[in-house]
Formats: C-alpha cells, sequence, structure tokens
C-alpha cells in the first residue's frame, strides 16, 4: 500500500495544483467534473473497478486509504460518487455491451447517472413503487415520477426501478431498466430542502419510450439487480464514524480554548458525545479491521448508522444552542445551517425507524408486525 | 500485568470455555441458592473457574504461578462471570487486589502474597473504594496502625487478608491487613448486590505492612484498571439482560401476536442491541491499551465506563419493562442483574463523575 499511497502523493502534488490554477477558486459542477476526469484519467477515481474496466482492481482498505490521503490534501469532491460507486458496478456485472460502454463514460463524467428509486408513495417502503414500464413492441412506455433523485439535474443517464409485472408479489415485479435523461417524456425539477439546498431532483415519466434492449438485468429481476454494490460500500457507514468523532474532538477543542468557559451543563453535554463519539471511532475502526482481514461485516452496518445518525444530529443541535441568538438571525449561518441539514441524517440512506425495525427482525429475529 | 498476550480467535475460544463451563456450574438455580445459603461464596465454581481454568491467576506473572496475562484476557473472565452472575470473589481478589499488589513495585509483597491468590486458594478483598482519603495512619515501629473506615468493601467476609488504600503522613500508602488481625470491625452490609456482599470494614489501630511507597499514581493506574473490570462485568451483564429480553419478547404473546413485534418492544431491544455492541467495541479497546500508557489507560478508562454506567442501567431497566409486571417479581432473574449493574455503575466512578473527570481533561471546565 505504501507505493501506492506513494504514487497518489506524486499524482496529487502535480494534478491538484494544475486544477487549482485552471478553476481559480470554481468549485461549480464544471469545475468539479473536471477534477473527477483528471482523477479517473489517473485511475484514482476509479480505483476500485476492475482492471478491464480502467480501474487498478483495489480492495477496500486500499480504497479507503486513497480517500484519505485525497481529503488529506484537500481535494475537491469527486461529483459523480453515485455513477462510479453505484451505477458502474452494477453495469459492470449485468449490462449488455451498450450499457458497459457507459462505464468508462461514468468515470469521465461525459456521462453522469443517476438511480430513480424513491417514489413520493415509496420511500422506506420502496418495493412497493408504481412507475410503470409497459412493453409495446420494442419498446417500454414509462409513467411515473420518481423522487429524491441525487444528481437529478445534472444527470445524462438513470438506473430506473419500475414495476413491469403489477401481478407479481412486489418484490418480483420490479425491473432495472436504463435510459437518457433526454428522452422524451422525462421531466426534471429540483426539489427544495429546508435548508434552501437543492441535491435532488423529481423525475417525471409521461408516456416516456424506450427500447427493451435498455433492460438491465433479467425481467423483473430489478430489485436484486440493484442490491449490487462495490464491497467498501459497506465500510462507508464506518468512515462517517471516524469522521464524527473527529468533528466531536475538533470541536471540544475549539470550545475549549474559548475564553468564556462554557455551563456546566453545556460541558457535560459535550463530554456525553465525547463519550459516545469515541466509543461510536472504536465501533467503525473495528468494522473496518474486520473488513481489512476479510470479514464480512454484518451488524455494525445497521448499528453505526443508526448511533452515527442520532449523535451526528444531537451534535448540531448543541452547536445551533451554543450559537444562541446568533444561530436564529443570520450571524452564525453555518450554526443554522448545519442544524436544519441535521434533520436529514435520521432520515436519508434508510430512517433510523427502519433501521432499528432491521436490527430487530434481522439481527434479533423479532417477528414482523 | 503484560498487554495482551492472546489473539482475538484465542479470546473467543477462551471465552466459550468459559461460558461453557458457568452454564454449567452457575445456572440461575444455583446463583440462588447459593444467595439463599448465605456463605456469600459458591465454592464449587470459585474452585473450577479460580483454580481448574486459571482465571484467578490471569493477571498475575508466571514467575508467581499465574497465567501472565492482560487485561484483554481477564475482561473476557469478568464478562463471562458477570453474565453468570457467579456468586465469586473475582473482581476484589484476582483483580483488583492482584492488581494492587502489583501496581506497588514491592517484589518482595509479589512473592509473598500472589502465588496464594493464583490457584484461588487465597482471597484477599480490596478496601479502597474510596481512594486513600477516609483512613488516617500512624507510624509505630515497625509496623502501621491503621484508623478508619472502609465502605463497599466486597467479598469481605471470605477474605483471609485486605489490601487497604490509606493516607500516610508523606502520601498515599498500601497496606496488607492480615484479616484475623486486632482491632478489625467487619459490619455486613445490606448489599443491593445480592451475589457479591459487601461490608463496613472498621479499623481501630489495626496493624498493616506497608507495601512499596508512594501508591498516588498506583493508585490512579488501579481506578482505572478497576473502571475496565467493572465496564467489562457490565457488558457481561448486558448482553445476557438483553438476550433475556429478546427471548421474551418472541415468547409472549397479547393482543394476538408476540409482544416483538410491536415496534415500540422491537425497538427498545434494537436500542438495547446498539447499546451492547457499542459497550463491546468500547471495552474490547480499553482492555488492549498498553498498561505502561498510564495517560491513554486513564482517558480509555473514563471513556468505557462513562458509556457502560450510562447504558447498563438502562438496558436493565428496559429489560425489565419489556416484561411487564412479571419482571417486577422476585423470581424472575432481571432484577439480580439490576442489582449486579447498579453497583458495577458506582464502583470508580458513575458515568456523572467519569464525564466530570474528562470535561477537566478536555478543558472544558475551569
Amino acid at each position: 500500500m505504501d507505493d501506492l499511497l506513494a504514487e497518489l502523493r506524486v499524482w496529487l502534488d502535480d494534478a491538484l495544483p494544475k486544477w487549482k490554477a485552471k478553476w481559480n477558486g470554481d468549485t461549480s459542477w464544471d469545475a468539479l467534473c473536471d477534477w473527477q476526469r483528471m482523477s479517473a484519467a489517473g485511475k484514482w477515481a476509479t480505483a476500485a473497478w476492475p482492471v478491464e474496466f480502467g480501474g487498478r482492481g483495489l480492495g477496500t482498505m486500499d480504497v479507503l486509504a486513497i480517500e484519505d490521503v485525497m481529503a488529506s490534501y484537500g481535494a475537491p469532491q469527486i461529483p459523480g460518487m453515485i455513477g462510479l460507486k453505484n451505477v458502474a458496478p452494477t453495469l459492470m456485472k449485468f449490462g449488455n455491451e451498450e450499457q458497459r460502454a457507459s462505464v468508462p463514460r461514468i468515470g469521465s463524467t461525459d456521462e453522469v447517472w443517476c438511480q430513480g428509486f424513491s417514489e413520493p408513495g415509496a420511500g422506506s417502503d420502496l418495493a412497493s413503487l408504481r412507475t410503470r414500464a409497459v412493453i409495446d413492441g420494442d419498446e417500454f412506455v414509462i409513467n411515473g415520477q420518481k423522487i429524491w433523485t441525487s444528481n437529478g439535474m445534472h444527470a445524462t443517464h438513470m438506473q430506473l426501478l419500475a414495476r413491469t409485472d403489477p401481478d407479481a408479489p412486489k418484490h418480483k415485479g420490479i425491473s432495472a431498466i436504463t435510459l437518457s435523461m433526454k428522452t422524451p417524456g422525462v421531466e426534471v425539477r429540483p426539489i427544495k430542502q429546508i435548508n434552501g439546498g437543492a441535491e435532488f431532483a423529481e423525475v417525471f415519466f409521461t408516456d416516456a419510450r424506450v427500447p427493451v434492449a435498455n433492460l438491465l438485468g433479467p425481467l423483473h429481476e430489478g430489485w436484486n439487480v440493484t442490491m449490487t454494490t462495490l464491497g467498501h460500500e459497506r465500510a462507508g457507514v464506518a468512515v462517517f464514524a471516524g469522521r464524527l468523532e473527529q468533528r466531536i474532538r475538533s470541536l471540544i477543542e475549539d470550545v475549549s480554548k474559548q475564553e468564556q468557559k462554557v455551563s456546566p451543563i453545556v460541558a457535560d453535554e459535550l463530554s456525553e458525545f465525547y463519550v459516545e463519539a469515541r466509543v461510536l471511532g472504536m465501533m467503525g475502526r473495528q468494522m473496518l479491521n474486520k473488513i481489512a482481514s476479510g470479514g464480512t461485516p454484518g451488524s455494525e452496518q445497521s448499528v453505526i448508522k443508526m448511533v452515527w445518525s442520532e449523535l451526528s444530529q444531537q451534535v448540531d443541535g448543541v452547536v445551533m444552542s451554543m450559537a444562541g441568538v446568533d444561530g436564529v438571525t443570520g450571524e452564525d449561518p453555518t450554526a443554522a445551517m448545519g442544524y436544519l441539514s441535521a434533520r436529514s441524517a435520521t432520515i436519508a440512506a434508510g430512517t433510523s425507524d427502519i433501521v432499528k425495525n432491521i436490527i430487530g427482525d434481522r439481527v434479533l429475529g423479532l417477528p414482523r408486525d | 500485568m503484560k498487554n495482551a498476550t492472546t489473539t482475538e480467535a484465542e479470546r473467543a475460544e477462551f471465552r466459550s470455555s468459559l461460558r461453557d463451563y458457568l452454564s454449567k456450574a452457575s445456572p440461575e438455580s444455583r446463583v440462588r441458592s447459593v444467595i439463599d445459603s448465605g456463605t456469600g461464596l459458591d465454592e464449587a465454581a470459585w474452585k473450577g473457574l479460580a483454580t481448574d481454568l486459571g482465571v484467578a491467576g490471569l493477571l498475575i506473572p508466571e514467575e508467581f504461578g499465574g497465567q501472565g496475562m492482560g487485561m484483554a484476557e481477564m475482561a473476557v473472565a469478568l464478562e463471562e462471570s458477570a453474565r453468570a452472575l457467579a456468586v465469586v470473589p473475582l473482581l476484589t481478589s484476582s483483580v483488583l487486589s492482584t492488581l494492587a499488589i502489583q501496581l506497588s513495585g514491592d517484589q518482595e509483597a509479589c512473592a509473598k502474597y500472589l502465588p496464594g491468590l493464583a490457584d484461588g486458594s487465597e482471597i484477599f478483598a480490596f478496601a479502597g473504594l474510596d481512594g486513600a482519603l477516609t483512613t488516617t495512619v500512624a507510624r509505630n515501629e515497625t509496623f502501621w496502625g491503621l484508623y478508619g473506615s472502609k465502605t463497599a468493601v466486597l467479598n469481605a467476609s471470605l477474605a483471609s487478608r485486605f489490601l487497604v488504600v490509606a493516607n500516610t503522613p508523606d502520601g498515599t500508602g498500601l497496606f496488607v491487613v492480615e484479616g484475623d488481625a486486632g482491632g478489625i470491625v467487619i459490619r455486613p452490609q445490606d448489599a443491593l448486590d445480592l451475589t457479591r456482599p459487601t461490608a463496613l470494614v472498621t479499623f481501630e489501630g489495626t496493624e498493616g505492612t506497608r507495601i512499596g511507597g508512594d501508591f498516588t499514581d498506583a493508585l490512579k493506574s488501579l481506578q482505572s484498571f478497576g473502571r475496565i473490570a467493572t465496564s467489562a462485568e457490565l457488558l457481561g451483564a448486558s448482553e445476557r439482560l438483553m438476550e433475556v429480553a429478546v427471548e421474551y419478547a418472541k415468547t409472549r404473546e397479547q393482543f394476538g401476536k408476540p409482544i416483538g413485534a410491536f415496534q415500540a418492544i422491537k425497538h427498545r431491544c434494537s436500542e438495547m442491541f446498539a447499546h451492547v455492541e457499542s459497550m463491546r467495541a468500547a471495552v474490547g479497546s480499553a482492555a488492549l491499551v498498553d498498561p505502561e500508557d498510564t495517560a491513554a489507560l486513564h482517558e480509555q478508562s473514563l471513556v468505557v465506563k462513562a458509556y457502560c454506567a450510562r447504558f447498563a442501567p438502562w438496558i436493565a431497566e428496559a429489560t425489565i419493562q419489556v416484561h411487564g409486571g412479571i419482571g417486577f417479581t422476585w423470581e424472575h432473574v432481571a432484577h439480580l442483574y439490576l442489582r449486579r449493574v447498579k453497583t458495577d455503575e458506582v464502583l470508580f466512578g458513575d458515568a456523572l463523575a467519569c464525564r466530570g473527570a474528562l470535561q477537566e481533561m478536555l478543558g472544558l471546565t475551569a
């Protein structure tokens, strides 16, 4: 691994200043895409991909180490993560020739992919989705609506989950279909969030026609097809755990340097967070050790997600309360932004209520509701 | 005491054999009958654990007849014995007294006392939970006279000797006191934990032999180990409590279905699981800290104890809650664990005390 990271550092020492000079502080979508293009050309953004698809075929720990080094250099955020980590592996595994040809273009950002999964009526209960794909000759005719589509506004393509057999049990009547976002009948609108941001889109389908050849994987097997991700995706929560521990340590360090000591109640609250963050970090490291020694994490993923979500929300809460009046008058914009944004921590990527159901049902074996 | 000498796989095997042994030697029925006997000791289980399985000598170097292992291995033993609520003096004799003697640095004392502790033939009780502050000491020619009282002396009635932490004119000292020395008054307390009797031990000019020199720094380390040891017990008890709650949630039916199907119960169980897994990570990490790295030992012991002392009681209480009325009966096992948990919560600093120490360390308090 040392050689790998040494190579990375050499590349970064050259590439990062070039990118910064070119874009001069601009961190717009185009600027970030250019960075990804460069990173993919160097086989860094695509390091987890198999060699035959332009990657390095690296395992979880190596990929995490690369991301760590990138973060330590302050490298810009990769904009096309969903394509790189979720869609591309699925195309590699299940795609036909044309679909697999998208893979290198995903790396270079010539194609930007999103995933059409959640719907207004199908969030936690994703399998109940109702967007319909009816076969008419050699085309699917698609009607319905998707919501919370990450990258939706920028996407050139979508990996869509649609119902193709309404009579089958709900998990078994879904197909995965790839399509161009320019397909007539596809309309994209941004979703404005409570914090003013708009990272997600709604996508409406009105008689959108897509070739049957765009089926991804077997017909009616879409549910299984989309459960494919690269192994190191599981490690994602473990990384989040480590970052939250670091965030809390930094927060406490900053608070300890303030001239005015915080009240004993706030001091106690912060020390509670410290304890929980330290313990969360230990769980994260143990999960990574398990992965590094070839094991498969089991319940760790759910437990860490559950604990991380609630703790990170609590931290944003205490930062907001420490900001006091400044937090509600815009004088301390980051406190308010952090507080509002944190509402999604217990909702996105699996609500805490669902996570607790999963632990109860699948880990503890409790009977279903 | 060394750092971990075993691999994770070896410790897993060790855990397995302890669990196996204790499930046969110390089932609930046995625990209750030992409690009712009033002896405060399950002799057969102590012999099996301490002597046959070598658990009493885990933290004792091989040269003194022990296993030459460390906290990582002892944490497993503490966890499993707490899981079984085995009525044995493991904590006070094989952990606290054993470590106190070694931390004193007194090699003569090690050679004299550790071998008897190593095979479980001798039981010592540690009298120093409140630090050194309650007992004053006066010197006479060769020996010291101890004055004052020590509370919460675990398994005092079983001890052939006491390890007493006391104040001297030149700092904190550690003293060995013979169990039959003059001037000792042992008043059994009405301990909450039925599996581990405690006593108020009063010394009225009792003769003690000082071992080692200034025990101040050693006491700090001992307290750190005490926090880790009680956390390991809290983990073992918590895991068993969670299992009992989950089992009940699967089998108890009301309104036409097992109560575990209802989200309120299910989520409570899931939260228990998350806390147990967190405790496991914390105890595992703290038990592996290099015992020579006193700063890390201190910080990690505060973190692990702060966590376990806060959430183990919650788990015990939640287990009773899941059981409804039956959880409130003497006959149900839950309260036996609750009593152990509440006691371990308090020994060597509860969550609030540990957080207070952390706040100071982190510079959050003036």
